[in-house]
């Protein structure tokens, strides 16, 4: 497992009360993890704050799952 | 004339536990510097805050029929109070995207009680 993927699956663990262990890349936010505007808003702000980018809202929005937000995150530091 | 009309609800007690534990970060990226003043003007800013919260939620969802996905930024909607009453205050961005889509009047209302606070957005279209 790379750097930042391990940096975002404890971020998303941490933010819906689970161990990074837990958390499977097909587990959606909105139903398996039950998130809510709030919580996204919350991992969003964890994120940047984590690797010092901004996640434009169009973007974030298109992960619907726990591997493309994985996904999502490598590519975007990779092209910062 | 058609209306499209948008409702959410927040729970206070997870709301201020996201400010508590995101801070700054979680709050500039949703709400302008004049609706962090606002709100931080009262005793308790949290039910103010989420019930802005709400509106920008409500209005996202009152124009889901029409504009699939969130495409604005939270700030772009920001909630104002004039004369008592709240309203919206768009982006320029916005307000093309509403021109575009025929949108004519946008209404919001706003109410917060023991643990929620809730906002109705109610939208006319041509």
């Amino acid at each position: 497992m790379s750097d930042v993927e391990e940096r975002v699956r404890k971020i998303i663990a941490e933010q819906f009360g689970l161990k990074p262990e837990e958390l499977r890349d097909d587990m959606t936010f909105a139903e398996d993890l039950m998130a809510e505007s709030v919580d996204i808003v919350e991992l969003i702000a964890a994120l940047e704050d984590e690797f010092g980018i901004e996640i434009p809202e169009e973007e974030a929005q298109q992960n619907k799952t726990v591997g493309e937000a994985i996904e999502y995150m490598k590519k975007k530091l990779a092209a910062s | 004339m058609k209306l499209l009309i948008g409702i959410d609800l927040q729970d206070l007690k997870k709301f201020r536990r996201a400010v508590n534990r995101s801070g700054d970060r979680f709050l500039k990226r949703i709400f302008t510097e004049r609706e962090i003043s606002y709100c931080y003007r009262f005793k308790d800013p949290i039910p103010h805050l989420a019930a802005r919260f709400s509106a920008k939620e409500a209005f996202a969802k009152a124009l889901k029929p029409v504009l699939e996905g969130r495409v604005f930024e939270w700030r772009e909607i920001e909630v104002v109070s004039r004369d008592g009453k709240p309203i919206f205050n768009f982006s320029k961005r916005v307000m093309d995207a509403l021109e575009k889509l025929g949108i004519s009047d946008v209404e919001l209302s706003l109410s917060h009680s023991g643990d929620y606070a809730v906002a109705v957005v109610l939208v006319s279209k041509c």
